[in-house]
């Protein structure tokens, strides 16, 4: 259940590295082209990022914890931190601050603000 | 009289607990629900708020819950008890000012459920701070119930948010079903009334992002990708540390107070049985529950000050996926450290974890985590493999035991992992919360309370076991043997010599199978056993140890060979770091897995793999030639 994108190098980001290969520079011209949302995995990470939340897609049971825990849809997020090795996710809204797994992180589409 | 009863419903960082130790005096007793395994608490109203003509009022706390649409084992018992519990006629929400629109959808649902209710709003201070006033008496006309604020530090607003609670009916309204349909409207409303109580202050999102400022500050190191997990082992390594060596002088007193109550009695005594069996056996045993309780207490303490402070979820976010390649989670961090010390409390620590899969995971690799009555046993045997004070070597060896349970525990949970199906996705999705200064008499009182929970559930089961033990070693009683001699020929000696065929492939002999059946009272009674059943005379625990050193050295078994060689003390090890000889750890296992099929598994598992493993590095090792 959980996709682990090998593009994804968290470590390398606190150094402000540009996760390499082509498939999120790609990713990114394309939304900015026709607005498509992307999957938080899909996106990568970027550090302190303002993201909107499009839509909840998934489980249904685990999409409206999602809803429950704050994360609706139209809200602004930031990202904060990502874990080494496909660890959790912190992202912050308001004054929340949460810890989402990949799979869980998954279910958020996102496009950058 | 009827009895009204309050319920404290919110989530698990609103501050529901500390209320909840205001509003009753810290008083109360936990139940657990009938049929789980999850526990609430029970109390009433404290004395000195509730007026002369006010009848009694109950007081419950819930497990903390983020809906009443339940996904984890604390949220169904909060939403059973809730609709299920006759002797609830009004409800307490409690919500976490500095998280308004997540927490009023509580306040939605309870609404919907049909029991009267009241709104209390906590850290009220944290807002104030940052110049945020709430506008209440909005939300009090929207809501239409009582809304009360909360000052957690200093008990700020009690009474005012008991008298609309006198005012509840007493009588038990009909409570409706909820509908799953409405909880998109429940959020949206409670987003709008969340911005409504902010409408009185300025730019309030700006202000609420400055309140997380710090936060947000701190998990720049402690969330750090590599910083933080090794602030993480630091802070760890901190606790376990403390736990041993601030807890020893306290142990020491306790033992010696222990020992001089049993030698007065001695003294003091008429000579026989009865005095013996006060002494060795009551008291004796007492002693052997009471003296875990230093230790056991600087561990909540310890726990319980860094889940104030916030951090505990860091910790458990950071170890998350090394832990989930194993087939935990993040949440089994603080029952696995928490094994270090002591099982029990370990075990009742594992209630935090929702996913039931994962818990049941987590509570059966507990007992493999060194705990601290393993101590005495590995210093006497490591003792005679590195004979001469050598301490580094010793020291080594004890970490390679302690990492050597680890990696065993990581097996156990990896094979467990594969074994049991995944029937239902277990969620991290976790709250971080604001950092907070802990209050250390807050954190105290809660320690309390769980050391005294501790000693009530481990207690009876450790003093039963010791008695009986006391009685099996005395019985058939000989007038005037030596305590050897005692021994040897009593039920718990006849027992070792019917066990001796079982033992020797270990490569020892019945004397030690003696001292092997008394460890399942306590481990550490092992060392004290194996004192009288090698004739060691000494009163003083040091000398004592020391000459059981030497007898170690020449004792030989029937055939000749010797007993404790390298290659059978190798055995021995390995024995007490996986077997599972606790029997408090076996009924605590039964107690909070709620399965007796359960408790045994873990028991005959445990035991027969130790058995196995022991005699291979026995045969192993004697083949090498260390035997």
């Amino acid at each position: 259940m959980s996709r682990e994108n090998w593009t994804e190098v968290g470590v390398f980001n606190s150094f402000s590295f540009r996760p390499t290969g082509p498939a999120p520079f790609h990713k990114e011209t394309a939304m900015s082209e026709t607005e498509t949302t992307v999957t938080l995995n899909e996106l990568g990470f970027r550090k302190d990022v303002s993201l909107v939340l499009e839509r909840l897609q998934g489980e249904s049971v685990l999409v409206e914890r999602l809803q429950e825990m704050g994360l609706i849809e139209g809200i602004e997020f930031t990202l904060l931190h990502r874990l080494p090795m496909g660890g959790p996710w912190i992202v912050q809204f308001h004054s929340t601050f949460l810890a989402l797994r990949n799979d869980e992180a998954s279910a958020l589409q996102v496009r950058m603000k | 009289m009827s009895a009204a009863c309050v319920a404290l419903v919110g989530s698990p960082n609103s501050g529901k607990t500390t209320l909840y130790n205001w509003l009753t005096g810290s008083k109360f007793k936990t139940v657990n629900y009938p049929g789980a395994t999850v526990e609430y608490s029970l109390g009433r109203l404290a004395a000195h708020l509730r007026g002369e003509t006010d009848g009694d009022l109950g007081v419950m706390d819930t497990p903390g819950v983020y809906s009443l649409f339940p996904k984890s084992a604390d949220e169904e018992v909060t939403l059973q008890v809730l609709r299920e519990h006759q002797e609830v006629t009004a409800v307490l929400v409690v919500v976490d000012g500095t998280q308004l629109e997540r927490h009023l959808q509580i306040a939605m649902q309870v609404r919907d459920l049909g029991l009267p209710f009241a709104v209390v709003v906590t850290m009220a201070d944290l807002l104030r701070n940052q110049g945020i006033e709430l506008d209440l008496k909005a939300l009090e006309t929207e809501l239409g119930v009582p809304v009360r604020a909360f000052d957690g530090l200093l008990g700020g607003g009690l009474l005012e948010l008991v008298e609309p609670l006198k005012k509840m009916p007493a009588v038990r309204a009909k409570v409706r079903e909820l509908e799953p349909t409405r909880l998109k409207k429940q959020i949206a409303d409670a987003h709008a009334l969340a911005n409504k109580a902010l409408a009185k202050t300025d730019h309030p999102q700006v202000r609420l992002a400055r309140l997380a400022l710090r936060t947000r500050q701190w998990d720049r190191w402690l969330l750090h990708p590599w910083l933080g997990l090794v602030i993480f082992v630091l802070v760890m390594g901190a606790l376990f540390s403390s736990i041993y060596w601030v807890a020893a002088p306290f142990m020491d007193w306790i033992d010696g107070g222990f020992s001089w109550a049993a030698d007065f009695v001695h003294g003091h005594g008429p000579e026989g049985l009865m005095t013996d069996f006060v002494a060795d056996g009551l008291i004796a045993s007492f002693g052997a529950i009471l003296v875990f309780v230093p230790q056991i207490f600087i561990l909540f303490l310890g726990i319980g000050f860094l889940e104030a402070s916030g951090y505990l979820a860091r910790a458990a976010t950071l170890i998350d996926k090394p832990f989930s390649k194993v087939g935990l989670t993040g949440r089994s961090y603080v029952p696995i450290l928490s094994g270090f010390s002591c099982a029990v409390p370990a075990l009742m620590a594992a209630r935090n974890i929702s996913s039931k899969r994962d818990r049941l995971i987590t509570q059966f690799v507990i007992p493999l985590m060194s705990c601290s009555a393993r101590l005495p046993v590995y210093a006497i045997l490591l003792a005679f493999v590195f004979p001469g004070e050598n301490a580094l070597k010793v020291g080594l060896a004890l970490t390679g035991l302690y990492f050597g349970a680890l990696v065993i525990g990581a097996i156990a949970a990896a094979i467990l992992n594969r074994l049991i199906p995944k029937d239902q996705a277990s969620l991290l999705l976790m709250e971080l919360p604001l950092y907070r200064r802990p209050r250390w008499g807050v954190v105290a009182r809660q320690a309390f309370t769980k050391t005294g929970s501790y000693v009530t559930r481990a207690g009876p089961i450790i003093f039963v076991i010791a008695v009986a033990m006391w009685f099996g070693a005395q019985f058939p009683h000989r007038e005037g043997a030596t305590k050897n001699g005692q021994l040897e020929q009593s039920y718990v000696g006849q027992l070792g010599h019917l066990i001796e065929p079982v033992v020797s492939p270990m490569g020892v002999d019945w004397r030690v199978g003696v001292g092997l059946i008394s460890a399942f009272a306590a481990r550490e009674v092992f060392v004290s056993t194996m004192a009288v059943t090698f004739n060691i005379t000494d009163e003083d625990d040091e000398a004592r140890d020391q000459s059981l050193l030497q007898q170690m050295q020449e004792a030989t078994r029937d055939d000749g060979k010797k007993v404790f060689t390298v290659a059978s003390v190798a055995g021995l090890l390995v024995f007490f770091m996986i077997a599972l000889q606790c029997m408090s750890t076996f009924a605590m296992a039964q107690r909070e897995s709620g399965k007796w099929s359960f408790a045994w598994a873990q028991l005959i598992v445990f035991n027969v793999v130790a058995y196995v493993l022991a005699v291979g590095i026995y045969q192993g090792l004697a083949l090498a030639g260390f035997g």
